[in-house]
C-alpha cells in the first residue's frame, strides 16, 4: 500500500501524514513560473539543530513521507544531515529537484541518506525547458541527471507544468519518459502565483481544459500505459466529467477526487519555519504559525489548520457553490482558486465547469486585473469573463499553440474526436 | 459516494445506495451495484447492458473503490509504494 494512501484510521484523526518541506528558498534556477520566486535564501531560516527538532515533530504527529523542496533543496549544507534525519525517524524521504547541479557526489549524499525517490521537474524540450527555467543548459543537466539517478537505488520520477509553452512538447516528453526509464509522470497547471502572475499569457485558460483532458487521456492511455508510467494529475487537473475515472490514479477502480487535502491530510513548511496546510499557499493568508514559536502539533489546533481541516459547502462560491459535485469536490486545489480570484472556494481550471458551460454555447477566460506584490507565494487578482464559446479574444486558440508546435492537425482532430464526450 | 456511468465514465450521485441515478453529464441513467456485486453478477450485467442500451437506459454497475491517496503537491515526486 502506499505511504499516502488514507487509512480509515487517518480520516477519524485528519492528521497529517505528507509534509512538503522547502528546507532553503536558495536556488540555481530562475523558473519563470516559480510560486515563491525562489533565487536567493530567506533571511532566517532554520538551524540544522531547529530542522532535526522539526523531523522529530513530524514523526510525532504521524506524518509518513516527507518531500524535500527549495529553491533547491540540495544547496542548503546541511540537507544530507535533514534527509537522513527523516529516514532515521521512520519516514519516507523524498525530494523534488530541477537538478541542474545535482552532482554524483550529492547523489551519493541522497543515497546514503535513505532517500527513496528524486522526482525532476522538466518543463518541456530542451529550450522550451530552459527558458521556462531561466538557464541555458539546464534540460541537458537535468535529463543527465535523471540518467546517473537510473543507476543509483533511487526511484526516478518526472514532473512538468502545463501551460502554452510546455504543451506542444508533451508528447516528445512522454518518449523522453520511456526513455529514462521514469516510474511515474506528475504533471500540474501553471498556476499565476509568483513569477507565473507576472505572465499570465503563460497560462491555460479554463476553456483550453476541453482540449487539454483528451489530449491527457491519449498520452496516458497509448504513451504512458503501455511503458508502465503511472500517470498523476496534480491537485489542480480534475476534476469529475468523463475524464476522472480515466485520469486519477485508481480511477479504474473507481477512486475519484475528494477534496483538497491542505492542512487535513497535507502540510508545507517554509525555509523559516512558517507552517501552511500545503506548501503551495500563499503565505500572508495561510500561514498558521513558526515552528519557532509553537510545535507542528500545536499548530494543527489553530487557525488556519483548523479550519482547513473541517472545511464545507459554506467555503463555496460563484459556480462551485451550485455544482453538482460541490460537497465532494468543494471547489478542487485551494491554493490554484485562491491564487486565480483571492479567495478558496470558486475554481475555474475545473473540466465539469468547463463542460457545463461548452453544453450552454459559453466558456470563460480569466483577465488579469491585478498585479503581483513580488513577494514569495504571492499574488495578482483575476476576473472571469463568461462569455460565448466564438468569442474572439487576442490569445490563439490551444490546437493553433498545439499545430505550431509540431502537433498535425488531422492528428489533434483524431484525438479529440475520441474523446468520450 | 459517488458511482460511475457506464456510458460515459462520468460520476454520478445516487440519492440512496442501488437506487437509480441519473448521469449530469450524458443523462444516462443506471441502478449501481456494490463493487463486491459487480464482479459477480458480471455476466448478468453484460447482457443487461445490451438490453438497457435498446431501452435509452443502463443497469448497471461499478461503485468505488474507497481507497484514495494524497496527491503529491507542488510537482513533486509520485506516489511509490514502500518496499
Amino acid at each position: 500500500m502506499s505511504v499516502r494512501a488514507i487509512t480509515p484510521g487517518d480520516r477519524e484523526t485528519s492528521g497529517p501524514i505528507y509534509c512538503v518541506w522547502e528546507i532553503t528558498l536558495a536556488c540555481d534556477l530562475g523558473c519563470r513560473h516559480c510560486g515563491s520566486r525562489a533565487g536567493q535564501q530567506r533571511p532566517e531560516e532554520l538551524t540544522t539543530g531547529e530542522c532535526l527538532e522539526v523531523v522529530d515533530q513530524l514523526a510525532k504527529v504521524g506524518v509518513r513521507e516527507v518531500t524535500l523542496i527549495g529553491g533547491e533543496a540540495y544547496l542548503r549544507e546541511d540537507w544530507g544531515v535533514i534527509a537522513a534525519a527523516i529516514d532515521e525517524a521512520g519516514m519516507i524521504c523524498t525530494i523534488t529537484t530541477g537538478a541542474r547541479n545535482l552532482t554524483d557526489e550529492r547523489l551519493e549524499t541522497a543515497v546514503r541518506a535513505g532517500v527513496t525517490a528524486i522526482s525532476i521537474s522538466l518543463d518541456g524540450l530542451g529550450g522550451t525547458h530552459d527558458a521556462q527555467r531561466g538557464a541555458r543548459g539546464s534540460f541537458d543537466a537535468a535529463v543527465d541527471a535523471a540518467r546517473r539517478i537510473g543507476d543509483t537505488p533511487i526511484r526516478l520520477g518526472v514532473n512538468t507544468q502545463i501551460n502554452r509553452l510546455s504543451l506542444p512538447e508533451l508528447d516528445g516528453l512522454t518518449a523522453l519518459l520511456v526513455e529514462l526509464g521514469v516510474e511515474a509522470w506528475q504533471v500540474q497547471l501553471t498556476v499565476p502565483m509568483g513569477r507565473a502572475a507576472d505572465r499570465p499569457g503563460l497560462l491555460l485558460q479554463p476553456y483550453d481544459l476541453l482540449t487539454l483532458f483528451p489530449l491527457l487521456v491519449w498520452l496516458k492511455e497509448t504513451r504512458l500505459d503501455p511503458a508502465g508510467i503511472v500517470f498523476h494529475p496534480a491537485n489542480n487537473v480534475g476534476y469529475f466529467g468523463p475524464y476522472e475515472a480515466r485520469l486519477r490514479r485508481g480511477g479504474e477502480r473507481g477512486a475519484y477526487w475528494r477534496g483538497c487535502a491542505a492542512g487535513k491530510y497535507v502540510l508545507g513548511l517554509e525555509a523559516d519555519g512558517t507552517i501552511k496546510g500545503c506548501p503551495s499557499l500563499p503565505t500572508t493568508a495561510y500561514a498558521g504559525g513558526n515552528l519557532r514559536d509553537i510545535e507542528v502539533v500545536e499548530a494543527l489546533t489553530r487557525e488556519p489548520l483548523q479550519r482547513m481541516q473541517g472545511r464545507t459547502t459554506a467555503d463555496l462560491w460563484g459556480f462551485c457553490q451550485e455544482c453538482y459535485y460541490g460537497e465532494i469536490c468543494l471547489a478542487g486545489c485551494t491554493w490554484t482558486s485562491h491564487a486565480v480570484l483571492g479567495r478558496p472556494g470558486n475554481n475555474p481550471y475545473c473540466i465539469h465547469r468547463a463542460l457545463e458551460h461548452e453544453k450552454q454555447g459559453l466558456r470563460e477566460r480569466l483577465v488579469k486585473t491585478e498585479a503581483a506584490p513580488g513577494e514569495p507565494f504571492d499574488v495578482g487578482r483575476f476576473e472571469v469573463v463568461l462569455e460565448p464559446d466564438e468569442a474572439s479574444d487576442s490569445t490563439p486558440s490551444l490546437v493553433d499553440v498545439l499545430s505550431e508546435g509540431g502537433w498535425s492537425r488531422r492528428e489533434l482532430a483524431r484525438i479529440l474526436r475520441a474523446d468520450p464526450t | 459516494m459517488l458511482v460511475t456511468c457506464p456510458k460515459c465514465r462520468s460520476h454520478a450521485r445516487p440519492k440512496e445506495p442501488g437506487e437509480e441515478v441519473e448521469c449530469p453529464h450524458c443523462g444516462a441513467t443506471f441502478v449501481p451495484q456494490s463493487q463486491a456485486r459487480k464482479w459477480l453478477v458480471r455476466g448478468g450485467v453484460i447482457l443487461g447492458l445490451g438490453a438497457a442500451a435498446a431501452a435509452g437506459s443502463a443497469v448497471v454497475v461499478d461503485c468505488e473503490d474507497p481507497q484514495a491517496e494524497v496527491q503529491p503537491v507542488y510537482g513533486l515526486p509520485a506516489t511509490f509504494d514502500p518496499d
